[in-house]
C-alpha cells in the first residue's frame, strides 16, 4: 500500500470475529500483513472465551452471527468488568441505512463497512483507530 | 286551578265531580226541606192560632154568658128588691158579698132608681166604679154584658160588666146592679186554662195590661214578658174589628218562636174597643221538630251522599283506577325493557281495548326486539367472520411482507458475502499479501477477475436497490450531514476517474448551502455518484462539472454537466426506465445494467425530489437532481 507502513500494527493483538471463514481469512491476512497478531473466532461466544484468555487490544466483529450475534457480543463485553474498555469495531454489511448509527449507539467504538479490500480496509482502519485515544498512540506511523 | 284539578287521580276527580253534583241537589233538597218545614211551621202556627183565637173567643163568650147568668141569678135573689126599696145598705151589702163570693165576681154595684150607689164592694177610692153612663143606661132598661176601661192603680184595666135593672111588681124601675169581673191576669189565666203553649195578653191603649200566668221559679209569672213589643199596625188592624194575624214569627227574649194574633175585644158601641187580646202560640216544639227534621234530612243526605260516594269510589276503583294502574305499571315495565310483560285487562270498554292494544304493542316490540337481536347476532357473527377473514388475510399479507423482507435481506446478504470474499482475496493477491505472488499473465487474469467481480457487485447492488425500492421496502435515513462535505467526497472519488480518462473535472459549491441538512447521505451519494460516473463514462474528452447549490430555503440541487456524446431526443423519454439504454450498442460499449438512472429517479422521487435531463447529441448532457432538505421516512414508493 502507498503510505501505510508495513509495521503499522506491529505488536498489536487483534481479535476478529466473523462467522464467514472467507471473510475472516481476508481480514486476518490483511491485518497480519501489517504486523498484527490475529486471533480468530467464529461467533460471539467463542470470541468471549478467547478474550478472557488472550486480552486483545482491539476487537473487530461482524454483526450477524449465529449463537451470539455482534450486538449481544458487544453488550457481554461491556458488562464484563475486565473487558468493558476494550475497543470494539463493528463490521457492517451495507444492508440498511442506520445500521452504522445503531452500531455506534449500541456502544461500538466505530464501524467499517464490507467488503474488505486491502485498500479500503486499511485506510479506513487507520482513520478509525486514530479516533480511539487508547490505540492511537500504539499506531506505528 | 285547572292544573291542580287535572293532576288529581281520576277516581278522585270523578268523586269530586260527583260530590259537587250531589251537593247541588242536596243543597236544593235541604233548602226545600227547610222551606217546607218553615211553611209547615207557619201553617201549623196559623192553624193553631186560628184554633186558639176561636177558642179564646168562645171562652170569652162563655164567660160573658156566665156573667149574664150570674146576674140573672142575683137578680132573682130574694130580698133584693125589698132591700133596694128600703135602702137597706147593710142588708144589700151582705147579699152582695155572699153573691160575689159564690158568683166569682170581683165587684158588685147596686144602685137605686136615681143612680145612687147603695152598696160598693170596693173600698172607697181604691178602684173606680162602672161608669155613670153604664148606670144610666141600665136604669133606662138596657141589660147587657159589656166592657169598660177603668183607671186604677198601676194603669188602665179592662173590666167585664153585666148590668140588670130591678123593677117592682108594678113594673117601675127601682134600681139596678152591675156585676164586674176584672179582666186581669187571673182572668186571662183562667181563659188560658189547659192551653199548653198558648199565652194570652190584654192590650189596652197600646200597652200590655194583663197576661196569663204560668208557674215560675219565683211564683206565677206573666207568660208574656214586659218587653213584649206590640206591633202598632197589627193592633190598629185589630181595632178595626178583625182578628189581625202576625204573618211573621216573633221571638221571645229567650229565642222561642211564637205565632200571634190580635183579637179585638168588643165593648159598648160608643166605647170603641181600644183593647185587643193577643194570642201567642208557642211554636217551640214545632220549631224543634223542624230542626230535628232538617238535621235528620241533612244527616240523611250526607250519609246517602257519602255512601253513594263510597260506592262510586269503590266502583270506580275496580272498574277504572285499578285497571288504569295495571295499565300504567305494565306500560312502565314494558318501557323499562321487559317486553314480555302483558297486562291482564278484561272488558270491552276503552280501558279493556287499551289493554288489548298495549299487549299487542308489547308483543310487536318483543318480536321486533327478538328480530333485531337475531339480526344483530347474525351481523355480529358476520362481522366476527369477516374480521377473522380480514385478520387472516392481514396476517397472510404481513407474513408475505415479512417473508419478502426477509428474502430481500437474506438475498442481499447471501449475494454480497461471496462477492465480498472475491474482492477481498483478489485484492490480497494483487497486493502480494499473505504469501501470494503472481507473474504478469496471472496478474492480468487477476485484474480481469477483479473487474468482473466489481461489475457483478455493482449489478447485485443495483438489483437489490431496485428490489427494495420496487417492493416499497426502502428505508431512508434521517441523519444530519454536510452537503458540502458530501460533495467533496464525490469530487475526490470522481476526480481520480476523470484524471485517468484525461477529462477535466471541477466542483462548484454554493456558499449559501446550509452547513447541515437532514437526510440519507448514502442514498444521495449513490445518486450523485451514479450521475457522475455516467458523465465520465459517456465523455471521451472535455469536462465534467459538478455543481451543488441551494434552491431557495427548502431544497438543493446537484447538477452534473458533461461534454459527452449526449442523448438523442427520443431516448430522453425512456432512459430513466428500467433496463433501457440509448441503444444496444451503448450497453455493449459502455456497460452498465441500465438500472442506474432508474435508481436515481426512483430514489429522488422517494425523497420528494426529482431528476431531469437536458442534452444535445455530440455536445453533452446536463442532469439536474433536485432534493428537499428534509426527507420524510418513505416506506412506500410514490407512483
Amino acid at each position: 500500500m502507498n503510505h501505510i507502513p508495513d509495521n503499522l500494527l506491529e505488536g498489536w493483538e487483534i481479535l476478529v470475529v466473523d462467522d464467514e471463514p472467507d471473510s475472516l481469512e481476508v481480514a486476518s491476512v490483511i491485518l497480519d500483513a501489517y504486523g498484527a497478531k490475529v486471533h480468530e473466532a467464529g461467533d460471539g461466544a467463542e470470541a468471549l472465551a478467547l478474550m478472557k484468555r488472550a486480552r486483545p487490544m482491539l476487537v473487530i466483529s461482524d454483526l450477524s452471527m449465529p449463537v451470539m450475534d455482534g450486538w449481544r457480543f458487544l453488550s457481554a463485553i461491556r458488562d464484563d468488568a475486565d473487558l468493558m474498555y476494550t475497543p470494539v469495531i463493528a463490521l457492517t454489511a451495507h444492508a440498511m441505512p442506520g445500521d452504522a448509527q445503531r452500531a455506534l449507539e449500541a456502544g461500538f467504538n466505530n464501524y467499517l463497512t464490507k467488503p474488505l479490500t486491502v485498500e479500503t480496509f486499511m485506510e479506513n482502519l487507520v482513520l478509525v483507530l486514530m479516533q480511539i485515544p487508547m490505540l492511537a498512540e500504539h499506531i506505528n506511523i | 286551578m285547572m292544573r291542580w284539578f287535572r293532576d288529581l287521580s281520576i277516581s278522585l276527580k270523578i268523586q269530586l265531580i260527583l260530590f259537587l253534583a250531589l251537593a247541588l241537589p242536596a243543597a236544593i233538597f235541604l233548602f226545600l226541606a227547610t222551606g217546607y218545614s218553615n211553611a209547615l211551621l207557619t201553617e201549623s202556627g196559623r192553624s193553631r192560632i186560628d184554633e186558639e183565637t176561636f177558642l179564646v173567643q168562645q171562652r170569652i163568650t162563655h164567660i160573658e154568658e156566665d156573667l149574664s147568668a150570674a146576674a140573672n141569678l142575683f137578680k132573682n135573689t130574694p130580698g133584693l128588691l125589698d132591700a133596694i126599696v128600703s135602702n137597706d145598705r147593710d142588708g144589700l151589702r151582705t147579699l152582695a158579698l155572699a153573691a160575689s163570693a159564690s158568683l166569682e165576681v170581683d165587684d158588685f154595684d147596686v144602685f137605686d132608681a136615681q143612680g145612687n150607689r147603695l152598696v160598693d164592694t170596693f173600698e172607697a177610692g181604691e178602684e173606680e166604679d162602672p161608669e155613670d153612663a153604664i148606670i144610666a143606661q141600665t136604669l133606662l132598661g138596657v141589660q147587657q154584658v159589656t166592657l169598660y176601661e177603668a183607671l186604677q192603680e198601676g194603669g188602665l184595666a179592662l173590666r167585664s160588666v153585666a148590668t140588670r135593672v130591678i123593677r117592682n111588681a108594678q113594673g117601675e124601675t127601682i134600681g139596678g146592679f152591675t156585676l164586674t169581673r176584672n179582666i186581669d191576669d187571673a182572668f186571662l189565666t183562667q181563659l188560658n186554662y189547659e192551653r199548653d203553649g198558648v199565652e194570652l195578653g190584654l192590650i189596652l191603649d197600646g200597652q200590655l195590661v194583663a197576661a196569663s200566668l204560668a208557674a215560675g221559679s219565683d211564683g206565677p209569672q206573666r207568660q208574656i214578658s214586659g218587653d213584649f213589643a206590640v206591633q202598632p199596625e197589627l193592633f190598629a188592624a185589630a181595632m178595626s174589628g178583625d182578628i189581625a194575624r202576625n204573618s211573621e214569627t216573633v221571638f221571645s227574649q229567650s229565642g222561642t218562636p211564637f205565632v200571634e194574633a190580635f183579637v179585638p175585644v168588643q165593648g159598648l158601641d160608643d166605647l170603641r174597643p181600644s183593647a185587643a187580646l193577643v194570642v201567642r202560640v208557642n211554636m217551640q216544639t214545632i220549631a224543634d221538630f223542624q230542626k230535628v227534621l232538617v238535621t235528620a234530612a241533612t244527616i240523611l243526605a250526607v250519609v246517602i251522599a257519602l255512601g253513594f260516594m263510597a260506592i262510586m269510589g269503590t266502583l270506580l276503583n275496580f272498574t277504572v283506577s285499578r285497571r288504569i294502574a295495571a295499565l300504567t305499571s305494565a306500560a312502565a315495565r314494558i318501557g323499562a325493557g321487559n317486553y314480555g310483560e302483558r297486562v291482564n285487562l278484561t272488558g270491552r270498554d276503552q280501558l279493556g281495548t287499551l289493554g288489548h292494544v298495549m299487549n299487542e304493542l308489547a308483543g310487536d316490540i318483543q318480536k321486533r326486539q327478538a328480530d333485531l337481536q337475531a339480526a344483530n347476532e347474525t351481523l355480529e357473527r358476520r362481522v366476527r367472520e369477516r374480521t377473522r377473514e380480514a385478520e387472516g388475510a392481514r396476517r397472510i399479507a404481513e407474513e408475505n411482507n415479512r417473508l419478502k423482507s426477509e428474502f430481500l435481506a437474506t438475498m442481499s446478504h447471501e449475494l454480497r458475502t461471496p462477492l465480498n470474499a472475491i474482492e477481498g482475496f483478489t485484492s490480497i493477491i494483487r497486493n502480494r499479501m499473505g504469501g501470494a505472488d503472481f507473474n504478469e499473465k496471472t496478474g492480468r487474469y487477476i485484474e480481469r477477475i477483479e473487474a468482473n467481480s466489481k461489475r457483478l457487485l455493482g449489478l447485485v447492488n443495483d438489483f437489490l436497490d431496485i428490489s427494495r425500492i420496487e417492493s416499497g421496502r426502502l428505508q431512508l435515513a434521517s441523519l444530519p450531514f454536510s452537503p458540502a462535505e458530501a460533495a467533496q467526497k464525490w469530487a475526490s472519488q470522481i476526480g481520480v476517474l476523470a484524471d485517468k480518462k484525461g477529462i477535466a473535472f471541477d466542483l462548484t459549491l454554493d456558499p449559501d448551502l446550509p452547513d447541515q441538512i437532514v437526510g440519507d447521505e448514502e442514498a444521495v451519494s449513490k445518486m450523485a455518484l451514479n450521475l457522475l460516473s455516467n458523465a465520465i463514462k459517456f465523455t471521451e474528452q472535455g469536462k465534467v462539472s459538478l455543481d451543488v447549490r441551494a434552491t431557495g430555503s427548502s431544497g438543493w440541487q446537484i447538477t452534473v454537466r458533461d461534454t459527452g456524446i449526449g442523448i438523442p431526443p427520443h431516448a430522453r423519454e425512456y432512459i430513466f426506465d428500467e433496463f433501457r439504454q440509448v441503444d444496444q450498442t451503448s450497453s455493449r460499449k459502455y456497460g452498465g445494467t441500465g438500472l442506474g438512472l432508474t435508481i436515481v429517479q426512483k430514489l429522488a422521487r422517494a425523497m420528494g425530489g426529482s431528476v431531469v435531463v437536458e442534452s444535445e447529441v455530440g455536445r453533452g448532457s446536463v442532469f439536474t437532481l433536485t432534493l428537499p432538505y428534509e426527507v420524510a421516512q418513505a416506506e412506500a414508493i410514490p407512483a
